[in-house]
C-alpha cells in the first residue's frame, strides 16, 4: 500500500513535470519534422563542402534511376516550363513597351493597332505564367499588379488626371495592369479616332500618355524582376527543396497550381461572370471586357497552360518531362487502379469540348445563353474535385495555409 | 502542458483557430460553448498557469480542476480541431481530479506536511493504468480492419512520401515495409498493455513504448502526443523506480532532501466522499469502455459516415479528403448561387467540414441563418460534396437533392449520407 501512494504521486509530478521538459524537446522534433530536409538544404546551400547525411541520401536517391523523383520534376518545371514562360512574357513586354513608346510619340491609328496587338500578345503570354505564384512573383504579389479585373475605370481616370500617383500602392491595384491598358486602348471611345483623340487632347493628352507609359513600364519591370530572380537565384533554391513537407517546393507549387485553377481560372474567368456566386450574372466581370471577343481565347490559353503543366509538356511544346502525371503514374503503379491522370486529362478534354460551344466573347455568352456558361463552370469544377481531393490525397499533400497537429 | 500552451500561443494558433474564424463548429449538446473573443487569450493563460501549478504540486486540487475545466472548454470551442490527444489530456486530467496525486512530491507537502500521505489505495494507480490500457486496446482493436491490415491503408498514402527522411526514408518505397508498419502498429497497441502490466516484460515494454512513439513523432505531425504517452507509461513501474527518479531530480535541482517524516501515516478512511468518488470513477470508466463501442449502433461504414468515430481512440486510421460546394436556392424567386466557403471558413475548417456530415449540416444551418438575415427568408440549401477515402476514387458523399435546412443534428443516423460503395 505504501508503495502505491509513492508511485502515484511520483507518476503525476513526474509525468507532468517531465512533460514540461519533453514539450520543449517536442517543439524541436516537430520543427525537425517539418523542416529537417529544409534545414539541411539550407546549410548545404550555404556551405557547399559540408554535406550532411540527409542531403546525401536525397541526392543519391535521385540518381538511383527511379522512374520518378521529385527533384527531376522540379528541374523540368523550372527549366522547361516556368523560366521559358517568363522569358516569353518578358519578350512580349519588351514589344509592348516599344509599341507603347511609338504610340505615345506618334499617336496615330497604325501605332494604336500595333499597340493593341502587342497588348493581346502579352496578355496571352501572361496566361502561361499566372499559375506560378511562387518565389519572387509571390513576394511582390505580381498578379495583383498585373491582372486585377474588373478595372476601377472611374478611379483610374481620376488618378490619371490628378497625376502624382503611386502605382505601388495597394489601393491602385485595380487601376493598372492589363485591364487598365484594355480600357486605355479600347474603352475610351467607340472608334480608333475617338480613342486617339484622348492622347492628342491639348489639355489632358499628356496625362494619358504618361499614365499609359507608366502602366506599361511597371508591368515590364515587375515581370523582368521575377524572371531575373528565377534565373539568378530562385531556380536553384526551388529545385533543391525537393522534399514533400509543407514548406518544400513541390508542396507549395502544387498548392499554388490548384489554387490558381480553382480561384482564377474556374471562378475568375467563368464562375463570377456567370454569376454562380451571386444572385444574378455579371457579364461585365469578364477578362478584357473593353476589347471584347478575346475572353474565350484568354481562357483557352490559360486552360492549355494548366493542362500542359499537369502533363509536364515543355513551354516549347516540343517535348515533355516529369510532372504531376508522371508522379501519379509512379504512385499508382503500386496498387491503385483509379487512373487518376486519365480522369483528369479526360476532364480537360471535356472542358475543351464545352468551350467549343461558347461565344468568342464570354460576356456575350453570359447575356445570350448563360446556361452554357453554368455548364462550363460545373465541368471545370469536376477537375477541382479530381485535383484537390483525389490528387492531393494520392500525393499526400495537404492544402496549405494551416499547420495544425493531426492525430 | 504549460509549454504546450506556450507553443500553441507562440505559433499563433490561438488567433488562427479561435479568433479569426467567424463561425465555429460546436459539439452537439455543447452549443453554448463559444470562443470568447480576445478573452480566449485569458483562458489559455489560465490553462497554462494551472498546468504549471499542477506540475509543481501547488494547490493541487484547485489547479487540476481549473486545468481540466479550462482545457476542456478550449477543446469544446470548435470541433474542427478535435484530436484524440486533446481528448486524452481532458480525460486524464478529469481522472486526476479524483486522485491524491499532489500529496507526496509537491509544493503543497513542503508547505503543509500534514497533507503528506504515504499510502493510497491501490485503485488510485490502477485507475490510471486502466485508462491507458483502454486507450491502447481500443486503438489496437480499431486497427483490426481489412483496410489497415490487408490494403495497408492509409499508411500506403502517408509513408511513401516520407522517402526523403534521412536513414530510413528509402525503406518506405517498399510495400512490405508498409505492411510491417501496419501489422506492427496494430500488434503493438494490442500487446503493450500486457507487456507493461507484467513485471518481467515491463522493461522491454517500455523500450517498445519509447521506440514506437518516437518513430511516430518523426513520421507524423502529431505534436506532443508521443511524449505524453511515453511519460504516462511510467505509471506502470513500481515505486522504487519512481523514488529513484525523484531523488535524482532533487539532486539536480539541488534541493536538500529533507527526510520526509509523514505526520499522518494513516491510510485513507472510507468516508462518504471516498465512496462518492469511487462511484463517479466507476461511471467514468463505464462510459470510457462503452463510448468507443457505440459505432455498432449505426448502419453503414464507420469511416464513411463517421457516426461514432470521435471519442473512440481511432488514431491515424484513415485518409479522407473532400470538397463541398453549397448551393443556396431562394425559393421565393427561384434563383440560386454557390457559396464561396472561403468567405466564412478558414481553410482548415473547410477541409474538416467537407468530410464530416455533422459539420456539413451545421454549416448549412449557419448559412441559412446568415442569408436569412440578408433578407432571403425562404431558402433551400443543397450540397454537392465529393469525398475520397483511403485512396479510393472520390465519390459523391451527400444526397445532392436533400435540403439541408430540413435536417437536424441528433445522435440518430443521418439518412442523407449516401451509402458507401466498395
Amino acid at each position: 500500500m505504501k508503495n502505491n501512494l509513492l508511485t502515484l504521486c511520483c507518476f503525476t509530478t513526474l509525468s507532468i513535470s517531465a512533460l514540461f521538459l519533453s514539450c520543449s524537446e517536442d517543439d524541436n522534433v516537430r520543427l525537425d519534422e517539418g523542416s529537417l530536409i529544409n534545414q539541411n538544404d539550407f546549410t548545404d546551400d550555404q556551405i557547399d563542402g559540408d554535406t550532411s547525411d540527409s542531403v546525401d541520401t536525397t541526392a543519391n536517391d535521385a540518381g538511383v534511376g527511379e522512374a520518378f523523383t521529385r527533384g527531376a520534376m522540379l528541374v523540368n518545371w523550372a527549366d522547361k516550363i516556368i523560366i521559358p514562360a517568363f522569358e516569353s512574357l518578358v519578350k512580349n513586354m519588351d514589344s509592348l513597351s516599344l509599341a507603347a513608346n511609338e504610340f505615345t510619340d506618334t499617336p496615330n491609328q497604325e501605332n494604336l493597332i500595333n499597340l493593341k496587338q502587342s497588348w493581346l500578345n502579352a496578355y496571352l503570354a501572361w496566361q502561361t505564367v499566372d499559375m506560378f505564384d511562387i518565389g519572387m512573383a509571390e513576394e511582390i504579389t505580381l498578379r495583383n499588379f498585373i491582372n486585377v479585373y474588373p478595372l476601377d475605370a472611374q478611379g483610374m481616370t481620376t488618378t490619371l488626371l490628378a497625376g502624382n500617383y503611386d502605382l505601388t500602392s495597394i489601393n491602385r491595384q485595380d487601376e493598372q495592369g492589363f485591364s487598365a491598358l484594355d480600357y486605355l486602348l479600347h474603352g475610351l471611345g467607340n472608334t480608333d479616332e475617338e480613342i486617339i483623340a484622348f492622347y492628342t487632347d491639348e489639355t489632358n493628352g499628356g496625362k494619358y500618355k504618361t499614365f499609359l507609359t507608366d502602366v506599361v513600364d511597371r508591368m515590364h519591370s515587375l515581370t523582368s524582376i521575377v524572371l531575373a530572380d528565377w534565373k539568378e537565384s530562385y531556380r536553384d533554391e526551388f529545385i533543391e527543396r525537393d522534399g514533400n513537407a509543407a514548406t518544400e517546393s513541390v508542396n507549395s507549387m502544387v498548392n499554388d497550381y490548384i489554387y490558381y485553377y480553382e480561384k482564377f481560372l474556374r471562378a475568375g474567368k467563368v464562375g463570377i461572370p456567370a454569376g454562380v456566386f451571386s444572385n444574378s450574372s455579371l457579364s461585365n466581370r469578364v477578362e478584357a471586357r473593353y476589347r471584347g471577343g478575346v475572353s474565350k481565347e484568354l481562357l483557352i490559353k490559360a486552360l492549355n497552360s494548366v493542362q500542359d503543366f499537369f502533363n509536364g509538356v515543355h513551354f516549347s511544346q516540343e517535348d515533355s518531362g516529369m510532372s504531376l502525371k508522371g508522379w501519379i503514374n509512379y504512385l499508382e503503379a503500386s496498387g491503385s487502379t483509379n487512373n487518376l491522370d486519365s480522369l483528369i486529362n479526360n476532364q480537360f478534354e471535356l472542358i475543351h469540348l464545352q468551350l467549343e460551344n461558347l461565344n468568342l466573347d464570354l460576356a456575350q455568352q453570359v447575356e445570350i445563353d448563360n446556361i452554357k456558361m453554368l455548364e462550363t463552370y460545373d465541368i471545370l469544377q469536376k477537375n477541382v474535385v479530381f485535383m484537390k481531393v483525389d490528387m492531393l490525397q494520392l500525393l499526400d499533400i495537404t492544402v496549405d495555409y494551416v499547420d495544425a497537429d493531426g492525430d | 502542458m504549460f509549454i504546450s500552451i506556450i507553443r500553441f500561443w507562440a505559433l499563433g494558433w490561438i488567433d488562427k483557430l479561435y479568433i479569426q474564424p467567424i463561425f465555429f463548429f460546436s459539439y452537439h449538446g455543447f452549443e453554448w460553448i463559444k470562443p470568447l473573443g480576445s478573452l480566449t487569450y485569458l483562458l489559455f493563460f489560465i490553462c497554462g498557469i494551472s498546468a504549471l501549478f499542477v506540475a509543481v504540486g501547488l494547490r493541487y486540487k484547485w489547479a487540476i480542476i481549473t486545468f481540466f475545466l479550462s482545457f476542456t472548454y478550449i477543446e469544446l470551442m470548435d470541433k474542427t480541431t478535435y484530436l484524440n490527444h486533446y481528448y486524452f489530456v481532458s480525460v486524464l486530467s478529469f481522472l486526476l481530479i479524483f486522485l491524491p496525486a499532489g500529496n507526496y512530491f509537491s509544493w503543497d507537502t513542503l508547505k503543509k506536511p500534514r497533507k503528506l500521505f504515504l499510502q493510497i489505495p491501490q485503485w488510485n494507480i490502477d485507475a490510471i493504468k486502466l485508462l491507458l490500457c483502454i486507450v491502447y486496446l481500443y486503438a489496437g482493436l480499431a486497427k483490426l480492419n481489412s483496410e489497415w491490415l490487408f490494403q495497408g491503408m492509409p499508411l500506403k498514402i502517408w509513408l511513401p512520401t516520407k522517402d526523403y527522411l534521412p536513414m530510413i526514408g528509402f525503406l518506405f518505397r517498399y510495400d512490405w515495409m508498409i505492411y510491417l508498419f501496419a501489422w506492427g502498429g496494430a500488434l503493438y497497441d494490442l500487446i503493450i498493455p500486457f507487456l507493461l502490466l507484467n513485471r518481467k516484460t515491463r522493461g522491454f515494454g517500455f523500450m517498445m513504448v519509447v521506440f514506437f512513439h518516437l518513430l511516430t513523432a518523426i513520421l507524423f505531425p502529431i505534436g506532443m502526443f508521443p511524449y505524453l504517452m511515453i511519460f504516462s507509461a511510467l505509471i506502470f513501474f513500481n515505486y522504487q523506480f519512481h523514488q529513484k527518479i525523484i531523488d535524482r531530480l532533487l539532486e539536480i535541482l539541488n534541493i536538500k532532501n529533507r527526510k520526509i517524516h509523514p505526520i499522518q501515516d494513516t491510510s485513507f478512511r472510507h468516508s462518504l466522499i471516498n465512496t462518492a468518488k469511487i462511484i463517479i470513477l466507476a461511471l467514468f470508466f463505464l462510459i470510457q469502455i462503452g463510448l468507443p463501442l457505440r459505432y455498432v449502433l449505426y448502419p453503414g461504414n464507420l469511416f464513411w459516415t463517421e457516426e461514432g468515430y470521435r471519442w473512440s481512440w481511432r488514431v491515424m486510421l484513415m485518409e479522407k479528403a473532400g470538397l463541398a460546394q453549397f448551393k443556396i436556392v431562394d425559393n421565393a424567386s427561384g434563383s440560386w448561387f454557390y457559396v464561396n466557403n472561403e468567405d466564412f471558413l478558414t481553410s482548415f475548417q473547410e477541409k474538416q467540414m467537407a468530410t464530416q456530415p455533422d459539420f456539413i449540416l451545421q454549416y448549412a444551418h449557419f448559412l441559412n441563418e446568415y442569408f436569412s438575415q440578408q433578407g432571403m427568408t425562404d431558402l433551400s440549401i443543397f450540397v454537392d460534396c465529393f469525398v475520397a477515402l483511403n485512396g479510393r476514387k472520390s465519390t459523391r458523399y451527400i444526397d445532392p437533392k436533400f435540403d439541408l435546412t430540413k435536417g437536424y443534428e441528433s445522435f440518430a443516423h443521418k439518412s442523407w449520407i449516401l451509402p458507401f460503395n466498395e
